[in-house]
This record gives C-alpha cells, structure tokens and sequence, in this order.
C-alpha cells in the first residue's frame, strides 16, 4: 500500500508551543483520524504540512513528492476543508466556488452542481448567512469537486449537530468507496472516528504518542471492572485511568489476558477511543474510563 | 486564475468603490468651481490628485480590513493551488486598476467640461509616482506587520507628510506644482515608478511567502 502523505522529522516552535520531531505517514485507502485534546498540536500539524505556516525542519511528501518543489501539483490533487471553512463571509457561494475553482485545473462544475443539489444549498446565498453545518457541506462540495486524491479535513465535526455529522460520514465513506483515496480528519469528538477510522494518530503536547489500525488498539485495550478489593500491586501498573468507587473500580488495559489470570472476576469490555485517548495522553490519567 | 483573485478583491471593496468614484465625479467640479482667476486652472488638477490619492488609499484600507476580517481566508486560499505570489500581485494590479479608473473619470471630465483643463501624460505620470510611493510602501508594511500596524503608521505619516507639504512647495520647482514636465523628466518619473513599484513587489511577495496564515 502506498503513502498517500509522509511526514518525516517536523519541528516547529512558537513562543508557548512546539511540534517535536513529528513523523507519521498516511496509507492509502484508510481513513486516518488525527486526535489530541485542544492545543494538542492538530491544526498547527495541519497547517504546517500545507505550508501555511513555515518550519523550522522536516520533510513533507504528499504522493511521494516534496511539498516544497511541487507544492502547487500538490495541491491540485489535495481536498481541503479548515475549521469553519475559511471563506469570504460577504461573497455568495457562487462567488466564493468561482474563485476556489479557477485555482484547480480538473474542477469538475456538474459535480459541484450535484452537492449543492444534495445539501439544498442556493448559490445565490450569502456564505455569511449559512449555518455552521451548511457551511461545513459547502467547504466539503468544494473539496469534493475536483477529483481530490487526499482530504485533509481540520476538526470538521466541531459544533455540528448529530444529524449532519452522521451526514458527513456517510460522504467521507461514498468518497472513499471509489478507491485510491485517503482522508485525514483532525478532531477532539472521537467518537465520530469509533466506526469510521481506519488508523489513528494522537497527538500530544505536540509530539506523536502512536500511529496505528484502529482495530488493532480496539483489540489490545479494553475497560476493566471490578472489585476494588481484588487491586493488587501487581495489576496496578497494567491499569490506566483507575477510577475507584464504593462499589468498585473502573480502569483502561491494554494488557488484558494478564489482567484476566490475575482478576478472574473482572469484567471486560470494549474500549472506546476517547478511552484510549485519554489513557494515552499527559492529565488524561486523572479521567475514569467512560464505557458502562 | 489571477482574474478570479481581482474579482474577490472588487466583491469585497464594490461599495467603497462606487463611493470614491462617485467623489473623483464631483470633488475636481466642485473645486473649480469655487475659484475664479489663475487658481482654478490648477484646482481640477489637484483635485484630482487628491481624489486618486484618497481612492486608493482607502479602498486599501478596507480591502485589508476585510482581510483582516477574514483571516482564515487568506489561509485557505493558499492552501488552494494558488501561489502567494498570485495573491501578492493581484494586490498590486487591483490598486494600480483603481488609479486607471481615476485617469479615466478625470479624462471623461476634462472632455466634458473643458474649463478643467486637459489632462495627459504630464498630469497622469507624476500622479502616478505619488500612488506608487503610497503602495510601494504600503504594502510591504502591510504584508510584513498586519493590517492593524500598518493602518497606525500609514496615518501617522500621511498626518506628517501633510505637516511637510509647505517646505515640498517650498523648493519644488513652480514647473512641477504647475504640472509641466518635460517628456524626458516624465519618462525619468515613470520609470522610477515602475521600478519602484516592482521592488516593492518583490519585498512583499518575500514578507507574504514567509508569514504564518492563522
């Protein structure tokens, strides 16, 4: 499988923050979830691998080539939607896509027309008078209309209501169901990422805590429940995010089968990714896993 | 491509626009004709000088306001295959535009009412340099500072230039207040201007490729 986008060594510093020596790299054909709490580092990640913001070090390949020497045939082959869109809020949609379109060389108009249909957007419209969720299905019809290889997608479900979110995902699943494609969505709503994400990234105080298949984190970590009393020195250290309470304990594994022999009265259950989330990062240990 | 940047750049100024125009209309009329004698032969053309000086000095300000209204959009448009050089240079060609369409009113006037005097090359060349000064510096202020600075100090100066005017007027030539040059002087300002302008481009496109889009 090849590389849709790899990221070798990226650092950047500003006066409060920094990306350390972050490296990950996006398969194709996966829906890769990039997760972390807010200023976790998501969007700078973001906007630094699109050269909106300069780096420090790094190399950045999108489609095997440097972003530096091809940025432009890069971009061409990028679908891009940013938090809250990024438009003109003055222009009408109509006015706002002629500008987006004249940029890109394969923008496709009939299946712009077909989004607008599909979202009941006017394109007479004030972009400035869309809804939140309104404005995210225009950013998507623009990213979606000119064959775009990869899309890259920054905390796209913030703020939406269910309904559309669950509409997003279902477009992002049509887009992916014609092949050759990726999709790279930051977000802190992890829950949307349980059933759609192929892989996850999370990001922490800037720096890379893992790159791996979601289902094999699903597999390696689960909720444990139980009796406080059966906490031994010897579970402690397999547990993450304990939680103690009169009526016992609730804590995050990745070390079931030992945590099995040890507890045979425990009980295990699946592990949600905010679960993995929160036992992953720094503070998140304070947090009881959430599963019931 | 870079007509589509114009043309965001006209959606978002249209109305101060049609403002300015309609002021670069009225104002060198009004000024005529509230003078009598030799001041009037000169008053339609400083009037139109100022006029195309405040036009463009004000749809800059709001063209960047709106910028800065929408920061994100900046960043999203270079995330597009656009170059920030596209975006630098559609800048440059929108405003040197507006100072076109301050030539061609001033022009339509002249023909219209021929007590304003007439206008070419000699009135059109030093207005010229005046408005490549204002975006020749403007600009690369802007791009490296934001639009917030760049509005405080351009105010600053203009406020100072106006203190200076009486010591310009002073030791300018009475050939140069009267708008008589000679062709080769005129050739000499305009490519002065240009090559003014176009290092003023290459300082902002350099400021623009480095900044970092919020």
């Amino acid at each position: 499988m090849k590389n849709l986008l790899e990221v070798r060594g990226l650092n950047k510093a500003y006066r409060n923050f920094a990306l350390h020596d972050v490296s990950f790299s996006l398969p194709e054909g996966c829906i890769t979830g990039f997760i972390g709490v807010n200023g976790a580092g998501k969007t700078t990640t973001l906007k630094t691998i699109l050269g909106l913001t300069p780096r420090e070090s790094g190399e950045i390949l999108f489609f095997g080539q440097n972003l530096d020497k091809e940025e432009r045939a890069i971009k061409e082959r990028l679908g891009i939607v940013l938090d809250s869109g990024g438009f003109y809020g003055e222009l009408s949609l109509m006015e706002m896509k002629a500008l987006a379109a004249s940029s890109y060389r394969s923008w496709d108009e009939a299946e712009f027309r077909r989004y607008l249909d599909r979202f009941s957007l006017n394109p007479r419209q004030k972009i400035n008078t869309l809804s939140k969720g309104m404005r995210m299905k225009y950013a998507l019809a623009l990213a979606l209309s000119h064959k775009a290889e990869l899309l890259i997608m920054d905390e796209p479900t913030s703020g939406l209501d269910p309904l559309i979110r669950r509409q997003l995902l279902d477009i992002l699943r049509e887009y992916m169901d014609r092949g050759g494609r990726g999709v790279f969505f930051s977000t802190h709503i992890t829950s949307d990422l349980d059933q759609l994400a192929d892989m996850l990234i999370l990001i922490d105080r800037g720096r890379i805590v893992f790159q791996e298949e979601k289902d094999s984190l699903m597999e390696r970590y689960r909720i444990v429940k139980g009796d406080a009393k059966e906490l031994s020195d010897s579970v402690l250290p397999l547990l993450h995010n304990l939680s103690r309470t009169a009526f016992g304990f609730t804590a995050v594994t990745d070390h079931a089968e030992e945590i099995r022999k040890a507890m045979p009265g425990a009980l295990l259950e699946r592990a949600s990714v905010e679960d993995i989330m929160l036992c992953q990062i720094e503070g998140g240990d304070r947090y009881a896993a959430s599963a019931d | 491509m870079l007509l589509q940047l114009i043309k965001k750049d006209f959606l978002l100024t249209w109305k101060y626009l049609l403002l300015m125009g309609a002021l670069c209309c009225f104002y060198p009329i009004f000024v005529h004709s509230r003078l009598t004698g030799s001041a009037a032969a000169y008053a339609g053309t400083l009037a139109f000088v100022l006029m195309t000086f405040f036009s463009v000095l004000f749809v800059l300000l709001q063209a960047f306001q709106k910028e800065a209204m929408y920061p994100k959009a900046s960043a999203y448009l270079c995330a597009l295959p656009y170059r920030r050089r596209d975006l630098v240079l559609t800048k440059y060609i929108y405003f040197l535009g507006i100072f076109l369409g301050c030539c061609l009113i001033y022009w339509l006037e002249t023909r219209l009412f021929p007590e304003l005097g007439s206008f070419g090359f000699s009135k059109a060349v030093p207005t010229f340099t005046g408005v490549c000064l204002l975006l020749g510096l403007y600009l690369p202020v802007q791009y490296r500072l934001g639009y917030e600075c760049t509005k405080y100090f351009f105010l600053i100066a203009i406020l100072g230039f106006s203190f200076l005017l009486p010591l310009l007027i002073r030791y300018l030539p009475p050939e140069a207040l009267a708008f008589r040059f000679t062709p080769g002087t005129l050739a000499g300002l305009f490519i002065f201007s240009s090559g003014l302008l176009a290092g003023s481009m290459a300082v902002s496109i350099h400021f623009y490729k480095k900044a970092a889009l919020t």
